[in-house]
């Protein structure tokens, strides 16, 4: 009802009321329509969270988190896109006498506003796509992506080599971690690595896939009609760069299902993509399509992208792998395939030239097998080693927590050491324990003396990680009548030793010198006038200096 | 058991220099040490501190309150041999407490969770073989 206009009868605003509360439910489904298609209440998805554990390792888990909405900006503008229209609404049921025309109105103004998100929808679905399939490295990390979901969701059958199969899956997936950091780095699309990250862990498959379905290799699905509804075509990109393969070539892969197929290459699909090549493949279940990249990942060898971790110098297109070797001066490696390549690791040579003669036991798996060319070629280019790999991995670690340790108060710095230092005897006793040798024999009664003897080792060894070799007791009690040297000889004799009074007096005098005379928390304080206090304690980097006192005066130690 | 041997043979480690060794095994320890612990509280922590601290009060307690007859166990026994020859060597006392301790709290699975966790270091380390 428009402003100024006189008041309409009874009847008349009790329609026009009635329309405006009908105006006002459409206005709110329709805002909820627009929020819920911009994803704020949008069904989740799943994608991997770095979770960081009190010891400083992490690991990654799938959480869930709600779609992707449109900024907040955009959605403010659209909400106020359709209360600004659904004012001109009411405005207008107020002067329409008509209110079934209304109504009529409303149900093709919101589904054509229906149909507008719709189409943007579906625009931004096809803008995604665009971007997911564009850029080379998308397509490599689709395929690793896919593989690994297809490998998690293998069903182990009784010919399997589990262990084997978790091997590769694992090596996939490290491999997949380091392409995706670098990409990251480099400043890819972070949108579409989100994306192909959900892949992984979630679990689709599809590689580009979305609402409207896969769309990458639609292409081949239709060429490769031979293949019926789901096909053997891996949609994902092939690397040109050292393999060839060619009509007559005799191939074999593994398909979806694990199996191995052989077959002979009778055709090349003919796609308008250089970078995207799938052969016919004359099976004994029919002719196959098949990709590039599924052949050469067969063949024992993951395709090579120039400056893709592992391959130091680029491969340049159409270049063979007899030429990448002779150019980069890698013959040494893949000249002769009869020769067993080192894979003891006392041969290795570790970065800093140790190792090669350190021999010891080699590796546990068994005999060595013969390596392929390509597997040769990735051992050299691997990034490291693997003993200093995995060091390197903990150094790196231990690097994170001296960062945090830099920021500690001394007092957390205390705290921490002796929480580490806690952890690890629990843990040396505890997987000693966790054999069911010591510890239900300890309870039961029944022990080895070697046991024993190596049990007390353990100990000893976790008691050297002081300068003393022993460590002074970090509470002790202070009776009554006690001062500061009967409260240390308290701690001393708790822990099997004893200084002489002289030594009880020079230490002391060094504690005060150093760390000033109130180096005991007695009674809740640091203080130099003792309390009855069944729980003294030293204040931050006092236990340490006197044990260090201690060590460098063993003439004090009586016992 | 306790003995870095069994370890680096578990581990499949025997191919590296002894400082790497080493490193691994120390990160190897205090991983089992962090999965045990996960679920002790603060409070049993710090008796399990004391006890390998050499606090007396505590390990005389402890072993009064959990296992008083345990001075007649062969266990202890065993480990009370050779202080004649090394009146340094660790208290039997403590090292049984120790153990009895870890064996009382650690859990019914706790065995479970530290083969969990070797097999997971050997597969880490196998990756990069």
């Amino acid at each position: 009802m428009a402003e100024g206009e006189p008041t309409p009868s009874q009847a008349q605003a009790e329609i026009d009321a009635h329309l405006a509360a009908r105006a006002e439910k459409g206005r709110q489904d329709l805002l909820d329509e627009l929020l819920i298609g911009d994803g704020v209440h949008q069904e989740s998805y799943k994608r991997a969270q770095v979770v960081n554990r009190k010891d400083g390792t992490s690991y990654e888990r799938a959480v869930e988190v709600k779609g992707k909405p449109l900024n907040r900006e955009e959605q403010g503008h659209r909400i106020e896109e359709a209360t600004e229209y659904y004012k001109h609404l009411e405005g207008l049921a107020g002067r329409s006498s008509n209110h079934d025309d209304y109504e009529q109105r409303l149900l093709e103004t919101a589904h054509e506003e229906a149909l507008a998100e719709n189409a943007d929808r579906d625009a931004a679905d096809a803008d995604f796509q665009e971007r997911l399939n564009s850029d080379p490295r998308s397509r490599r990390l689709q395929m690793i992506a896919e593989d690994i979901a297809n490998r998690r969701n293998h069903v182990v059958s009784d010919g399997d080599d589990e262990a084997e199969l978790q091997r590769i899956l694992a090596d996939k997936e490290q491999n997949f971690q380091e392409l995706f950091d670098r990409y990251e780095a480099e400043g890819m699309d972070h949108d579409v690595l989100e994306h192909i990250l959900n892949g992984v862990y979630v679990g689709n498959t599809a590689t580009g896939s979305t609402e409207q379905g896969v769309v990458s290799g639609s292409s081949t699905t239709e060429a490769g009609g031979e293949t019926g509804g789901t096909g053997e075509a891996d949609e994902t990109e092939a690397v040109l760069g050292g393999i060839e393969f060619e009509r007559g070539d005799e191939v074999e892969y593994t398909n979806r299902n694990g199996e191995t197929i052989r077959g002979v290459i009778v055709d090349e699909l003919d796609l308008d993509n250089e970078d995207y090549r799938v052969f016919i493949v004359d099976t004994p279940n029919g002719r196959k399509p098949v990709s590039f990249a599924k052949l050469v990942e067969s063949q024992g060898a993951l395709p090579v992208i120039p400056g893709e971790v592992g391959s130091e110098v680029p491969a340049k297109e159409g270049q063979s792998q007899e030429e990448y070797e002779a150019e980069n001066n890698t013959t040494g490696a893949a000249e002769d395939e009869d020769e067993v390549p080192a894979r003891n690791p006392g041969d290795i040579v570790f970065p800093d030239g140790s190792g090669a003669e350190t021999g010891g036991d080699g590796p546990e798996t068994g005999e060595l097998e013969p390596k392929s060319k390509w597997e040769k070629f990735k051992d050299l280019f691997r990034p490291s080693y693997w003993g200093a790999v995995w060091t390197e991995k903990i150094a790196s670690r231990n690097d994170r927590r001296d960062e945090k340790r830099a920021a500690m108060t001394p007092e957390e710095k205390e705290k921490e050491d002796k929480r580490t230092r806690v952890l690890k005897v629990l843990g040396i006793v505890g997987a000693g324990v966790a054999t069911g040798v010591v510890g239900t024999l300890v309870v039961r009664g029944i022990i080895d003396s070697q046991t024993a003897e190596a049990a007390s080792k353990s100990l000893d060894k976790a008691a050297e990680a002081s300068a003393l070799g022993w460590t002074i007791p970090d509470t002790f009690p202070i009776e009554s009548g006690d001062g500061m040297t009967q409260g240390m000889q308290n701690a001393l004799q708790a822990a099997g030793h004893d200084l002489s009074p002289e030594g009880y007096s020079d230490l002391h005098n060094h504690l005060t010198t150093t760390l000033g005379p109130e180096y005991l928390i007695n009674d809740g304080h640091p203080s130099n006038h003792m309390e009855v206090d069944p729980n003294t304690t030293w204040i931050p980097g006092a236990r340490e200096e006197a044990e260090q006192w201690i060590a460098e005066h063993p003439e004090a130690l009586i016992r | 058991m306790f003995d870095d041997a069994q370890v680096i043979q578990d581990l499949g480690i025997s191919g590296l220099t002894p400082e790497q060794q080493d490193t691994i095994i120390n990160e190897y320890q205090i991983q089992v040490g962090s999965a045990l612990a996960g679920d002790l509280s603060e409070e049993q922590l710090e008796e399990f501190e004391a006890i390998i601290d050499g606090n007396q009060e505590v390990i005389d307690r402890w072993l009064q309150e959990n296992a008083p007859d345990y001075k007649s166990s062969e266990a202890f026994q065993e480990l009370s041999k050779g202080y004649d020859e090394d009146p340094e060597k660790v208290p039997a006392d403590k090292v049984y407490a120790s153990m009895a301790w870890v064996e009382k709290y650690a859990g019914p699975d706790f065995a479970d969770k530290v083969n969990a966790i070797k097999e997971h270091f050997k597969a880490d380390i196998e990756q990069y073989k």
